[in-house]
């Protein structure tokens, strides 16, 4: 069953159109990357499905309810961390709890816990600023986590990161995104990100009217030792720079 | 540790300058180079202070009463008009011409049409240093607020907050720093317009006692009160160092 779908989404801006008749959709438990250059309306169409932005037309989805202009339901993270320089680490894990009415010390109580089970706790008084840009960004990812479950939306948020730090907190990812049940839908113009990391890949080009067809990644390749340097991995790579070609 | 010792650095090169300039200051009386009845020996000003030590504190309370209520009602209608021109644009462009405006007017000018509307009490007071401090507060709260990054507020948007968290969680800590700094200067303005405002209009505060010593020639007693003028204002800033370091915890390192 789907848990995200979006249909004939278009969204203009200034006589410009960005998104034109945009569908898809995500399956639970999928990790599902939309690659495309800058401009193609990728943010922008994050900040639809975040119920931030109106689109002119079209439909979002989310377990069969409309969730258009509907702030709240899914959870979102960007490049930037976004961690709230005067809160410490528990505040900042804490804070999705406490925007939704959850009483203080019951929220610090639950991100103490998930802190600790990811074994973050001895850095959970310290403030943001104290810490390294990977554990920045597993900390902003634990926060969008006890925001909501249910979908999460990264855009680009491991691409400020250096190619040590990002190859290790993407496999961190895959393994807490099956551990905890998760459905991600994920930005990035980074192609060998989108293939290592998801199921399914869209390829966004600038105001398509034609197929969005997304390219299935075989997940029993991947396990494969040097998966990134196989032979595989280049032909999904050829799949995905033809398609945007073309 | 470290950061210890730094401050205590710096605190001892000034101190050293403020000894210097005293040394020189008792010297100039001390050889003849200026006469007494023009500028008091550092001596004979701490002779004075401590001579007339009780009604100095008898004067220092009432300023103080009045600079403290000052500080406080203008720093929170700063506050207030800050938080509704972020708020409502419409607001910020009626209002902020007229802040600007209220700077313009040269305290000394209006002290004493305040006493002739509010009285010798400390109505007047209060007012002049509402209209000091007023616009300095709002205008940096103002700034504090419109300085948050637009990121913060759309993730705090897209996890379902309302305006007034957005306010409680990122714009108000984030606007701390420009509130302090205000808040510095404010102090000191609210105690200079105690004073002003006394000596324009009044019975009792510091600035009265001022005009007094001066009427009669007292130099040492009128240095006394600057210097007590001085250190009240220090201590104020003092205070606000202190409270700004355990509000802002996140500065600290």
């Amino acid at each position: 069953m789907p848990k995200l779908v979006v249909e004939h989404i278009s969204k203009s801006f200034e006589y410009k159109k960005i998104l034109n008749d945009l569908s898809f959709y995500v399956d639970e438990h999928e990790i599902v990357s939309i690659v495309g250059p800058s401009g193609v309306g990728k943010s922008t169409l994050f900040n639809i499905i975040a119920g931030l932005l109106d689109p002119g037309q079209g439909e979002v989805y989310l377990d069969d309810k409309s969730i258009l202009n509907h702030p709240g339901n899914v959870s979102y993270m960007l490049q930037k961390d976004l961690l709230l320089p005067y809160k410490t680490v528990e505040q900042n894990v804490a804070l999705p709890l406490l925007l939704k009415g959850c009483k203080k010390k019951q929220a610090l109580i639950q991100a103490d816990e998930l802190l600790k089970e990811f074994g973050f706790e001895m850095v959970r008084k310290s403030y943001p600023d104290e810490l390294s840009g990977g554990m920045r960004q597993r900390i902003a990812l634990l926060r969008t986590y006890l925001f909501s479950a249910n979908l999460i939306l990264l855009d680009e948020p491991f691409s400020a990161l250096d190619t040590f730090t990002k190859s290790e907190i993407q496999s961190w990812y895959l393994k807490i995104h099956k551990n905890l049940g998760l459905t991600t839908l994920f930005i990035t113009h980074d192609i060998d990100e989108a293939i290592k990391l998801s199921n399914r890949v869209y390829v966004l080009k600038g105001s398509q009217v034609d197929s969005f067809e997304s390219i299935e990644i075989d997940s029993g390749s991947k396990k494969a030792k040097n998966f990134l340097l196989s032979k595989e991995f280049l032909n999904y790579k050829k799949q995905i720079i033809n398609s945007l070609d073309k | 540790m470290r950061k210890k010792q730094r401050s205590t650095n710096i605190n001892i090169y000034s101190i050293l300058s403020v000894v210097l300039v005293i040394i020189i200051w008792q010297s100039a009386s001390f050889f003849k180079l200026v006469p007494d009845f023009m500028l008091p020996s550092p001596l004979q000003v701490v002779q004075a202070f401590i001579s007339d030590f009780h009604l100095l504190v008898f004067h220092a309370k009432v300023t103080l009463v009045e600079a403290v209520v000052g500080l406080i009602s203008g720093v929170s209608l700063g506050i207030i008009a800050a938080i509704f021109m972020d708020h409502f644009k419409s607001v910020k462009d009626a209002l902020y011409p007229v802040l600007v405006l209220t700077q313009t007017i040269p305290t000394v000018a209006i002290a004493p049409l305040l006493t002739i509307w509010f009285g010798f009490g400390i109505m007047p007071k209060v007012v002049l240093i509402v209209i000091t401090i007023f616009f300095p507060v709002s205008v940096a709260m103002l700034n504090g607020f419109s300085s948050v990054d637009a990121d913060e507020i759309r993730l705090l948007r897209s996890m379902g907050a309302n305006q007034f968290q957005i306010f409680t969680h990122i714009k108000l800590p984030a606007s701390l720093g420009d509130f302090f700094s205000a808040l510095r200067i404010a102090v000191t303005y609210a105690v200079i317009g105690a004073v002003i405002s006394e000596w324009l209009g009044g019975f009792v505060g510091l600035g009265v006692y001022m005009t007094r010593v001066r009427k009669s020639y007292d130099f040492d007693k009128m240095f006394a009160v600057i210097f007590l003028i001085s250190i009240i204002s220090l201590l104020l800033v003092a205070v606000v160092n202190v409270i700004e370091k355990y509000s802002m915890p996140w500065k600290r390192n």
